[in-house]
C-alpha cells in the first residue's frame, strides 16, 4: 500500500517512460496464463493468450503490482523499475491444495475420482456439537451406526465397521482400539471443519485394508489474510440434563502464518427413555486441539496437537453375570435396574484418552508437483470398569495403552492436469501394552505391530467427459505378540500340534507364547468418472483390498462380559480379501423434478472373519454360549439412493434410502448386524434469517438375520424346564421425527449470533434398534429438547 | 527452502528411528486372576449332631449329595479360590463383608426338600438373612438337583424364584441330590 502510494506521488515528479514486460505463468505446470491481470496505481493490464504482458509509461521507482487470475491466488510483488525491465510472474493455480482460505467453505474437490463420496460441512456438524461423529454421519445415506446406548456410537459404512473402516483424524490414521464393537472413535466432532465418507477401499493413499471405507475428518488452518475470528457454541439438552460448550479461535496472517485453538467440554447425566431413566448412562468429555502453520505457494508446514478425554457410563442393567440374567433381561420390558436420575457415573464405565501430535511439511517443485512429509504420534489409553468385588472394586478390568508412530510421505505429480500421479509410503510402529494391574487376564495381549505400505495412484483425463483412475498398493504387517494361554485351552484348540514352537515360558497353568506373524498384501483400485448430457455424472469403481486379522480375532480366549458369551479367536486366520464393484449415477436435474443419485454396489469378501455360536460351556457362573471367530465367504450388496427437490425457493425436500443384503455364502445364511432398510427424509424451510427443518428417520424391521438362538434350563416350582433364548430376532421397525429451527441475529457483525432449538424424537416414541448392543436391556432414548446458541466473532 | 524441508525430514526420521529402537524385550508378567471363584463347598450337617459331610463343586469334579429322608440338615456354603493350591482364598469372607450387596439362593427339583435361613445365618443391614447358613428338611425318598446361586447386587432380597431377585449371577452351580430312606 505504502509503496503504491509512493508510486503515485513520485509519478508527478519524474520522467516516466520506463516499461516492464514478461509473462504470467502457472507455477505448477509452467503454462502461460491468459487473462491474468496486473493492477497498480488504478491501472490494469491484461495478459494475452500467451500470457505476455507489457506495461509502459512507468517511472523509475518501485511499484507494487497485484497479479491476479480468476483461478489463482492473487500475489503482490514489489519491483524497482529502475533496475528491472523484464519479469515473469508465477501464480499458484491450485488454490484448494493450500489447505486454507475460508474455513467456513467446503472444498468441492473429491478425494477420489471414481469412488462414491459424501461429506458434511461445518454448518451441518454444528447441529451435532454436543453429540458425536457417529451421530452426524447418519445423515449420509448408506452410513448407519452401531451403538452401545446413546453415547457410544460407531459409524457403519454399507454394513461394515470397526477394523474394516479407516478414520483419518486431520491427516493421521486414527489408532484407538477401533476393533471393539463398543469402542467409539476417540475424537471430538468440534475439532473438524468437514467430515467426508468414502464408501469403499479405493482411497489407497490412506491404507490398503479399508474394506468398509474411509472417514476423513479434516480441519484447516486459515492463512494468506490478516484475520482473527472464532466462535463459541453452547448447547443445553433436556435429556441427560446437560450440555456442551465449544470455543474455537482462528488466527491468520497475510504472510502465510496461521494458528487455531479449539476446546470442548461436555457434561451429561443419565439419559431417559420415554418410560424410564437409563441408569448410569452419563457422559463427560473434554477435548482440546491446537494447530499452527505456515503456507505459501512453494512450501508450508504445520504442527497439530489434539487431546480427547472421555468418560462414559454403560447402562447398569446391561451388566449381566450369566445366561440366566440375559434371559431375565430379554423377558422384561423394562431394565432390571432403574435408579433415580444422577450425574454420577459408576461401573460399568469406560474412560478413554487420546493424544495426537502431527508435524507436516510440504514443498512444491516448479513444473513437477508437491512433496508431502508427515510424522505423527498417537497415544491411546482405554480403561473399562466392570462391577467388581472387594479390593478390586475401583480397579479397571481392562487397561490398554496403545502407542503409534507413523512416518509418511507422498509426492503428488500434478503439473499435468490431465495426468496426475501420486506416489507415497507409510511406515508405522505400534506398541500395545495391557496393564497387568487389572488382575484380569488380558483380553488382547502385549504386541508390537510394524507396518509398511507403498502406493501409486494415477488419474488421467481421457477426454473432456471421461477421467479414469488406477492405483496399486503393497502392504506389509508384522504382529509380534506375547500372549498367555491357559494350558488346557492351548491343547483344546490344537495349538500344541501346530504352534508348539511359539511357547517361550511355562507359568503354572499358563503358557507364555510369542506369536510372530507376517502378512503381505496387494490392494488395487480402478475406476472412471464420466460426465454426460447436462451435468449428469457416472462413477464406476472396482477395488480389491486385504485386511490382516486384528488382535481380538487372533487372540481372544475368554468371557466377554457385556455380551455374556465366551469368545474364541484363532491364530490360524488369514487375511480378509475383498473385491467391491460400485457404481454411482447422479442426475442433478431429473426432468426439472429434483436431483437423483443412485449408488448400487456389490462386494465379494473371502476369509471374512465373523463370530459364530458353536456350543455351550459350563462354568461356575452357569452355562455360557461359546462363540468362535470363523472365516467364511460373504456376499454383500446394496443400494443407496438420494433424492433432493427444491419445491419453492425456500422450501426443500430430500430423502435418502439405503438397503443392504449380507449373506454368508458358505453357510447360506444371512450376516448378523446388517443395517435394516431405512429412510431419512427432511423438509427444510429456509429464509434469510431463519430456517426450520422436520426430519423423519424410518427403519424397517430387519428380516434377514442368522438364527443364533439357544436353549437354557431353569427351575420353576421344583421342576427343571428349558427355555429358548432369543438373541437373534431383531426389534420391530420404527419411525421417529425431529424438529429443528434456528434464527440468525446481527449483534456486532453480520449474522454473528445464531439461536436454535431442536426436539429429537418429537413424539417420545419407545423403540429399540437392531444395531444397538443394548437392545436386549432397554429402549432407545426418548424426546430431547436442545437449545443452542452459536456466537461468531 | 529445500534445505529446510530436508532438515525437517531429517529430524522426523531421527525421531522415528529413536522411538522404533526403544525396544525392551522383557516378557509381560503373568496374571492369575484373584477374584475367581473356583470352588463352591457345601458343608452339610445333620441337625442336632456333628455328623458333617462336605461336597465340592469345581469345573473338573462335582460331588453328589446324599441325604436321608425325613431328616433336618444345616447347610453352610463357602466360595473358594483354589486357583493357586498353595494359597487358597476364602471368598466367603468378602461376601459376608459386603453382605448388603450379596444374596445366596437355592432352587431344588427334589420333591419335598425345602430350606429356610438358619438362626446363625449372616444378616445384612436391612435385617435380611443372606443364606450363607440354611436349614433344610427332607421328606420322602427322591432325586434331583440343588442349584445354588450367589447373586450380586440383587434388586430385592425377597422372593421365591431366581427371577424375583434380579442382579447379576456370580455363581450358578448344580449338585445332584439323592434323598434315600435310612437302611
Amino acid at each position: 500500500m505504502l509503496v503504491s502510494l509512493l508510486g503515485v506521488f513520485s509519478a508527478f515528479a519524474q520522467d516516466c517512460d520506463a516499461s516492464l514486460s514478461g509473462k504470467v505463468i502457472d507455477f505448477h505446470d509452467g503454462a502461460p496464463l491468459k487473462d491474468a491481470t496486473i493492477t497498480f496505481d488504478n491501472r490494469m493490464i491484461v495478459t494475452d493468450s500467451n500470457g505476455n504482458y507489457t506495461i509502459t509509461g512507468l517511472c523509475q521507482i518501485s511499484y507494487a503490482f497485484t497479479i491476479s487470475h480468476p483461478d489463482c491466488n492473487s500475489q503482490v510483488v514489489t519491483i524497482d523499475v529502475a533496475k528491472i525491465s523484464t519479469k515473469d510472474f508465477y501464480l499458484e493455480h491450485h488454490y484448494t491444495d493450500l489447505d486454507q482460505v475460508n474455513v467456513e467453505s467446503v472444498s468441492q474437490k473429491k478425494t477420489t475420482n471414481s469412488q462414491t463420496e459424501d461429506k458434511l460441512s461445518r454448518k451441518q456438524l454444528d447441529q451435532y456439537s454436543s453429540l458425536s461423529i457417529g451421530d452426524a454421519l447418519k445423515e449420509i445415506s448408506g452410513v448407519n451406526s452401531l451403538t452401545s446406548g446413546n453415547t457410544i456410537v460407531k459409524p457403519v459404512i454399507q454394513g461394515l465397521h470397526s477394523s474394516r473402516i479407516i478414520i483419518i483424524n486431520n491427516g493421521v490414521r486414527q489408532e484407538d482400539q477401533e476393533w471393539g464393537e463398543e469402542h467409539a472413535p476417540n475424537l471430538d466432532i468440534n475439532a473438524f471443519n468437514e467430515l467426508k465418507v468414502i464408501k469403499g477401499a479405493g482411497a489407497l493413499q490412506y491404507g490398503g485394508n479399508a474394506i468398509g471405507g474411509v472417514i476423513i475428518a479434516q480441519n484447516r488452518l486459515t492463512s494468506l489474510q490478516d484475520t482473527i475470528f472464532g466462535n463459541t457454541q453452547l448447547a443445553l439438552s433436556s435429556n441427560g440434563r446437560g450440555g456442551g460448550v465449544n470455543t474455537a479461535l482462528n488466527l491468520g496472517f497475510k504472510k502465510g502464518w496461521g494458528a487455531k485453538f479449539q476446546g470442548t467440554v461436555k457434561h451429561f447425566g443419565d439419559s431417559e427413555a420415554p418410560d424410564y431413566i437409563l441408569s448410569n448412562t452419563g457422559h463427560r468429555e473434554q477435548s482440546f486441539s491446537t494447530g499452527f502453520g505456515f503456507n505459501n505457494f512453494v512450501y508450508g508446514f504445520e504442527g497439530y496437537y489434539s487431546f480427547y478425554n472421555a468418560k462414559q457410563g454403560i447402562l447398569r442393567s446391561s451388566h449381566i453375570g450369566n445366561v440366566g440374567d440375559l434371559v431375565r433381561a430379554i423377558n422384561n420390558d423394562t431394565p432390571l435396574v432403574i435408579n433415580d436420575f444422577t450425574y454420577d457415573i459408576n461401573a460399568p464405565k469406560q474412560e478413554t484418552q487420546h493424544h495426537l501430535l502431527k508435524l507436516k511439511g510440504y514443498n512444491r517443485l516448479k513444473n513437477l508437483g508437491r512433496l508431502n512429509l508427515q510424522y505423527s504420534f498417537q497415544f491411546n489409553n482405554r480403561k473399562e470398569f466392570d462391577i467388581r468385588r472387594g479390593d478390586d472394586r475401583d480397579k479397571a478390568s481392562l487397561d490398554l495403552e496403545l502407542l503409534t508412530h507413523t512416518l509418511e510421505s507422498n509426492f503428488l505429480f500434478d503439473s499435468n492436469d490431465n495426468f496426475k500421479k501420486n506416489l507415497g509410503f507409510q511406515l508405522s510402529y505400534q506398541v500395545n501394552t495391557p496393564d497387568p494391574e487389572t488382575g484380569v487376564r488380558r483380553l488382547i495381549p502385549d504386541y508390537k505391530k510394524t507396518s509398511a505400505g507403498v502406493f501409486a495412484i494415477t488419474e488421467f483425463n481421457i477426454n473432456e467427459q471421461l477421467t479414469a483412475d488406477a492405483g496399486i498398493r503393497y502392504d506389509f504387517v508384522n504382529i509380534n505378540a506375547k500372549k498367555f494361554y491357559k494350558k488346557d485351552f492351548w491343547t483344546d484348540r490344537g495349538y500344541n500340534q501346530e504352534f508348539e514352537t511359539l511357547i517361550i515360558a511355562d507359568e503354572g497353568d499358563q503358557w507364555l507364547t510369542n506369536p510372530n506373524f507376517d502378512y503381505n498384501s496387494i490392494s488395487a483400485s480402478a475406476g472412471i468418472n464420466y460426465s454426460y448430457s447436462n451435468q449428469n455424472s457416472l462413477l464406476f469403481n472396482i477395488s480389491y483390498a486385504n485386511r490382516a486379522p486384528n488382535a481380538v480375532e487372533l487372540f481372544s480366549d475368554g468371557l466377554h462380559h457385556s455380551a455374556a458369551i465366551i469368545e474364541l479367536g484363532d491364530l490360524r486366520f488369514e487375511q480378509e480379501k475383498s473385491l467391491k464393484f460400485s457404481l454411482s449415477n447422479n442426475t442433478p436435474n431429473l426432468f426439472n423434478l429434483g436431483s437423483l443419485t443412485i449408488s448400487p454396489y456389490v462386494s465379494f469378501i473371502d476369509n471374512f472373519i465373523l463370530l459364530e455360536p458353536t456350543g455351550v460351556d459350563f462354568t461356575i457362573r452357569g452355562s455360557f454360549p461359546v462363540w468362535e471367530y470363523k472365516q467364511t465367504e460373504v456376499l454383500l450388496y446394496g443400494i443407496d439412493i438420494d433424492y433432493d427437490l427444491n419445491i419453492t425457493k425456500h422450501l426443500k425436500f430430500n430423502t435418502a434410502f439405503s438397503y443392504i443384503y449380507g449373506q454368508d455364502t458358505n453357510l447360506e445364511r444371512p450376516l448378523i448386524n446388517m443395517p435394516a432398510p431405512n429412510f431419512r427424509s427432511q423438509i427444510v424451510y429456509e429464509k434469510e434469517k431463519w430456517n426450520m427443518k422436520l426430519v423423519n428417520t424410518s427403519t424397517f424391521k430387519q428380516t434377514r438375520y442368522p438364527n443364533n438362538n439357544f436353549e437354557t434350563d431353569f427351575i420353576e416350582n421344583g421342576m427343571e424346564k428349558t427355555e429358548l433364548v432369543d438373541i437373534s430376532t431383531p426389534p420391530e421397525g420404527y419411525s421417529i421425527f425431529d424438529l429443528t429451527g434456528s434464527y440468525q441475529f446481527s449483534l456486532w457483525g453480520q449474522n454473528d449470533f445464531n439461536v436454535g432449538a431442536s426436539i429429537t424424537n418429537l413424539f417420545d416414541t419407545s423403540y429399540r434398534d437392531y444395531l444397538n448392543r443394548q437392545r436386549f436391556y432397554a429402549d432407545n432414548i426418548g424426546r430431547n429438547f436442545t437449545f443452542n446458541i452459536n456466537f461468531k466473532f | 527452502m529445500k534445505t529446510m524441508i530436508n532438515k525437517l525430514a531429517f529430524i522426523f526420521s531421527i525421531a522415528f528411528i529413536f522411538v522404533s529402537c526403544g525396544d525392551d524385550d522383557e516378557n509381560p508378567i503373568v496374571i492369575n486372576e484373584e477374584e475367581t471363584i473356583t470352588t463352591v463347598k457345601l458343608t452339610v450337617t445333620e441337625s442336632g449332631t456333628t455328623n458333617s459331610q462336605v461336597y465340592d463343586w469345581t469345573t473338573d469334579s462335582k460331588d453328589d449329595i446324599t441325604l436321608a429322608s425325613n431328616t433336618s440338615y444345616n447347610i453352610k456354603i463357602q466360595f473358594l479360590d483354589e486357583s493357586d493350591p498353595s494359597n487358597v482364598e476364602d471368598i466367603t469372607e468378602e461376601v459376608i463383608l459386603e453382605k448388603d450387596e450379596h444374596f445366596v439362593f437355592y432352587q431344588t427339583t427334589v420333591n419335598g426338600l425345602t430350606f429356610t435361613s438358619a438362626s446363625d445365618d449372616t444378616v445384612d443391614s436391612g435385617n435380611i438373612s443372606i443364606n450363607i447358613s440354611t436349614d433344610w428338611s427332607s421328606t420322602g425318598a427322591a432325586t434331583g438337583v440343588i442349584r445354588a446361586f450367589l447373586i450380586h447386587e440383587p434388586t430385592t432380597k425377597t422372593g421365591n424364584d431366581r427371577d424375583d431377585f434380579g442382579g447379576e449371577t456370580d455363581i450358578e452351580v448344580d449338585f445332584n441330590v439323592s434323598v434315600v430312606d435310612p437302611v
